[in-house]
């Protein structure tokens, strides 16, 4: 069953050393058809891990550096005026790729931003009157830096909620960064990744991890954590139907990955900070804190 | 609550239980200095202060309160009732009963304020705390209590911001949330238990009250200090709870029952002898075949046909020949209305006529002499002290009566044993009282008035003293004119044994008591012609003047001197605690022995079963201590009973898990359950217990499968439970038989001592 995902596991974490669980958590968010943002530092990696992950998964990668001057249509691609055919024919944008890496975010306009979190949402964009379906394995990586703040318009509350989590890659440790290099001596470019899954496979894959059992148990154990976010006196925010609905799908890729056919309170559990942590209206500094005490307070269904 | 402001509204929960504590104390005695009263209760307030240094609040304030939390409140709660006695003794002041009851309270309140971490504790504590202070300012107008109202207030305000600004905020942002719904994410598991218990004592109480005879209802209602308490005299009661020394007089002759300010009135009612009759039954004169010699006519004209009355013959007789009294003697022919209705402790004997001579049948009544002490009336009250000749030596304390005569009974006042002062009403002319016998007193020229009150103060006879120092009066001259069977003489002597001489009087009394069965309505047959042999010898059982006369001839036959007394006996079963009276009606007419002293003091001799002597009250610190001595003396009798349970039961407590334990197990042997997931199930649940036994329990956010799978070798159940409990409709990768042997290999190899060993792991 999972021969796929081992390969998948396998490439990514060649590509990005030393941060297995990231990759995991990566996973997990592309399985459950989620849309993936990452607060971290310039030169972690975003790139190298959404490149690798594109070229894995064997679609097309597309990149936007996000500018204040980005327009829509620069994301979602525009009409030109064809002279030959008297006709205007569409020009697709970055968008219509399988994997694309939505560089500094809060960088551009909320008008951009919502251009793209529209097409994030629907996984259609409309130009011109025309709907334009995008790839069924549309997945977004979309970064910021949460260093900087002068000239960034941070991402309002509502339009996080369409991320499915939020992760932070982090430092690699000093042997990771030894090794690594140790890889770069005498090479030029980075090498491409073989691609590990075949047409179509992400999509049969997607399918079986929405297939996955939840047990009526867990369901109600995920129905008391989303309402505890509700009442917890530090949370402003909580957690919205459409975030426990994707908390549930990514605790099933959890499971999935996981080489289970059922979904356990532990998997819940393991996703639960990267999932709250982008939806969650929060002080930044006691998310881990107000997660591990709302985990705390419900008890799991034995 | 928002927890920046939790700290804040324990401390002014504190303060405000400690002002009502203050306010409290100075209310329970508003007589005394002010400064004294808060010292008092700093007393309480100040360690209780330096305790909640040390009480760490809890994570989450709607948690259950802590279990030390019960043993503090309790030891709190009984504090005021253990030291009272101590208090009483040592510096001769208590409070009364409702104030014992407000002060354990206000330490149940200071114990809840230790506690305001919780929730809970600092709702209590808050409600206490406002019971106390409304109980102050209603009890005393007290300046004191007056400026701690008006601190209460301020702090009252402060408090009542404080937890509205603090809810506000939890709610305020609760509200903005995405969907406010602010249901409780688990369905409240409602308290069963209490539900249950509140219910049964509720029905209980309803019950007892309603279906169970009327005097349990008072008793139920006695131990609240508001129903008017328990209507015992209590030097330290105030304030129309119990009777203290506060008694209500009254300003109307029969207005208000009785009074003490009472006209005297006359009454023609009958005299006490009649009443002896309708009690015992008549006498009679056993048929005598005697031979009879024909009088001349002037000695015939001297013998009158008529008997004289009773109560006019001038030597009075008790003959222990009687026929049955003619009414039924069942409780229900009580009379309505008593005779006397006394105020004070019970049994109660009074005297009303003592009998000297006995000629084998008959009693007849000792001649009057001068030795029953002289009256003084005592400088500006009414009260007459009467001058004994002997000393305290034999007595323990004194003690007060009232004796309400509703009913008059002639010339008869009556007095209990060993009176010592006495009033009757506002007579205040010693010339009212005479003696008609030692240590009877009656008013020779008048009768008693109905209506007034008789006080009394008598000493109680301390039966340690009496048992070592009674030196009793020997009678030579009437032991030898005394005409007695010479059975019963051999049986007195037998029974006396050899020892001194109240050890041999206590003796005899002893065993009338414990071998003859009190029956009021046996009488000897018509022809007998020696009624106490009868009584003695054969039949065993008779009425209350067989066991006087008995006991008095017996001991008399000794060579000591006694008499006989009929009176009154106030039975402490007979009170009534709805009057708090104790009833004395014709019914309780009563015989007795008396034997004198050296001293010329009449000792009781009380040789019916059934029938008690007034004993001295012991100060409740040595009741404490004799009831501690009693418990030790039958622990030591019963000593290797007690040790072999008490070394049974701590080894059953000290291996109370492994029982449990090996009791699971045989029973996860017996019934594994039907299906795998339940066997996997039970298994869990044991090894669980087993954790939690030994200090490893599962935290409950953790599931099973993460929880097991720390465990060496228990990687294998962790994944069955994980499959039993989430995925209860696929197929599982096992058969039922591998499952089951899971189980037992994880039950066998975690044991509990396994559990114990194994080091504990901080629950990630």
């Amino acid at each position: 069953m999972n021969h796929a995902a081992n390969g998948l596991r396998r490439t990514l974490n060649r590509a990005l050393r030393g941060k297995p669980h990231v990759i995991e958590q990566v996973l997990a968010c592309l399985l459950a058809r989620g849309h993936l943002l990452l607060e971290d530092l310039p030169g972690l990696g975003k790139t190298t891990l959404a490149k690798a992950l594109a070229e894995a998964v064997g679609g097309r990668f597309a990149r936007v550096q996000c500018t204040p001057d980005l327009l829509p249509g620069d994301i979602t691609g525009f009409s030109v005026f064809n002279q030959k055919t008297r006709e205007f024919d569409f020009l697709p944008g970055p968008v219509f790729a399988d994997v694309l890496l939505a560089d500094e975010i809060n960088r551009t306009t909320p008008r951009t931003q919502s251009a793209l979190l529209e097409a994030m949402a629907e996984r259609q964009v409309t130009v011109d009157n025309v709907r334009h379906s995008l790839s069924p394995t549309f997945f977004v990586i979309a970064t910021q830096n949460p260093v900087e703040h002068h000239g960034t318009y941070p991402l309002p509350e509502a339009q996080l909620d369409r991320f499915a989590m939020k992760l932070s890659i982090g430092y690699p440790e000093r042997g990771d960064e030894m090794e690594l290099l140790e890889a770069a001596l005498g090479e030029m470019d980075r090498p491409s990744q073989e691609r590990v899954l075949a047409e179509g496979e992400l999509k049969e894959l997607q399918t079986q991890v929405a297939r996955l059992t939840v047990a009526e148990s867990v369901r109600a154990y995920l129905v008391d954590l989303g309402r505890a976010t509700r009442r917890h006196p530090a949370v402003s925010l909580g957690l919205s139907p459409r975030g426990l609905l994707t908390w549930q799908r990514v605790a099933q890729a959890w499971a999935f990955l996981h080489d289970r056919p059922f979904v356990t309170p532990d998997d819940v559990q393991e996703v639960a900070e990267p999932v709250l942590s982008v939806r969650l209206g929060l002080a930044a500094d006691r998310v881990s804190e107000v997660i591990h005490q709302l985990l705390e307070s419900i008890p799991v269904p034995v | 609550m928002a927890p920046e402001i939790r700290p804040l509204v324990s401390r002014v929960t504190f303060v405000l239980m400690t002002l009502a504590a203050l306010a409290a104390e100075v209310a329970a005695d508003d007589q005394r200095p002010a400064l004294e009263s808060i010292g008092l209760a700093l007393i309480w307030i100040v360690p209780v202060w330096l305790a909640s240094w040390f009480v760490r609040p809890p994570a989450d304030p709607t948690s259950k309160p802590p279990m030390w939390l019960t043993g503090v409140l309790l030891l709190l709660a009984a504090a005021p009732f253990l030291l009272e006695p101590y208090r009483r003794d040592w510096f001769g002041i208590g409070y009364p009963l409702e104030i014992q009851l407000v002060l354990v309270l206000r330490n149940l309140g200071l114990g809840l304020a230790l506690a305001s971490g919780w929730l809970l504790c600092l709702r209590t504590a808050a409600v206490v705390s406002l019971f106390l202070i409304l109980f102050a300012v209603a009890m005393t107008d007290h300046v004191a209590v007056l400026v701690l109202l008006g601190c209460y207030t301020a702090a009252g305000s402060i408090w009542l911001m404080l937890v509205y600004w603090a809810s506000l905020r939890t709610y305020f942002i609760a509200s903005d949330a995405t969907l406010s719904l602010d249901e409780p994410t688990r369905r409240e598991r409602l308290p069963w238990m209490s539900l249950v218990v509140g219910l049964l004592l509720l029905i209980g109480t309803v019950g007892a009250t309603t279906f169970t005879p009327h005097k349990l209802t008072h008793v139920l209602g006695e131990w609240l200090a508001t129903s008017g308490g328990t209507g015992a005299f209590d030097p330290f009661s105030r304030g129309g709870v119990n009777d203290g020394d506060d008694e209500i007089r009254g300003e109307q002759a029969k207005s208000t029952g009785m009074t003490q300010t009472e006209t005297f009135l006359e009454s023609p009612l009958p005299s006490l002898y009649d009443l002896v009759s309708d009690s015992f039954g008549e006498p009679f004169k056993p048929k005598e075949q005697q031979r009879a010699i024909a009088l001349d006519q002037r000695e015939k004209a001297r013998e009158s046909k008529e008997r004289p009355a009773d109560n006019l013959r001038p030597n009075r007789e008790f003959t222990t020949n009687r026929r049955r009294p003619r009414e039924s003697r069942t409780p229900e022919d009580r009379s309505a209305r008593a005779m006397f209705e006394i105020v004070g402790r019970t049994p109660l004997h009074l005297r009303a006529t003592a009998y000297d001579l006995f000629d084998g049948v008959t009693w007849s009544e000792a001649p009057y002499t001068l030795s029953g002490g002289k009256l003084d009336k005592e400088p500006n009250s009414c009260w007459f002290h009467i001058n004994h000749r002997s000393t305290g030596s034999l007595f323990a304390d004194e003690e007060r009566h009232q004796i309400k005569i509703t009913r008059s009974s002639g010339k008869l006042v009556p007095t209990p044993l060993h009176t010592i002062r006495f009033r009757l009403g506002k007579v205040d002319q010693p010339d009212f009282f005479g003696w008609a016998q030692d240590g009877i007193l009656k008013m020779p020229v008048r009768d008693v008035p109905e209506g007034v009150i008789l006080d009394t103060v008598s000493r109680v006879v301390d039966p340690a003293k009496r048992a070592s120092s009674a030196r009793l009066l020997r009678d030579p001259l009437n032991t030898a004119t005394l005409r007695l069977d010479p059975r019963l003489r051999e049986l007195a002597r037998t029974w006396a044994g050899e020892s001194d001489d109240w050890a041999r009087v206590q003796a005899i009394v002893d065993r009338l008591k414990s071998e003859y069965i009190y029956d009021p309505l046996a009488r000897p047959p018509e022809d007998c012609a020696d009624p106490l042999a009868h009584f003695l010898l054969e039949s065993r059982r008779g009425p209350s003047y067989a066991f006087a006369s008995a006991a008095a001839t017996l001991v008399r036959s000794l060579g000591y001197k006694t008499r006989l007394v009929i009176g009154f006996y106030a039975a402490p079963e007979h009170y009534d605690p709805v009057t708090r009276h104790t009833p004395v009606v014709e019914e309780d007419l009563h015989c007795w022995a008396e034997v004198a002293t050296l001293t010329g003091e009449w000792l009781l001799l009380e040789a019916t079963p059934g029938y008690q002597e007034l004993r001295p009250t012991t100060p409740w610190s040595e009741r404490l201590w004799s009831v501690l001595v009693a418990l030790a003396e039958w622990s030591w009798r019963n000593a290797l009973p007690l040790s072999l349970t008490a070394v049974l039961l701590a080894a059953v407590y000290r291996w109370r898990r492994e029982l449990l334990d090996a009791g699971s197990v045989a029973r996860w042997h017996c019934l594994p359950g039907s299906t795998w997931r339940d066997c996997v199930r039970e298994t869990l649940r044991m090894l669980e217990r087993r954790g939690r036994w030994a200090g490893q329990p599962r935290p409950s956010s953790r599931t099973g499968y993460a929880w097991l799978r720390e465990r060496p070798g228990l990687d294998e159940l962790a994944q069955l439970a994980a499959w039993a409990a989430y995925a209860p409709h696929l197929a599982p990768p096992w058969s039922d038989q591998e499952a089951r042997l899971v189980c037992l290999r994880a039950l066998e190899r975690w044991t509990l001592q396994r559990w114990q060993q194994s080091p504990r792991r901080e629950a990630s």
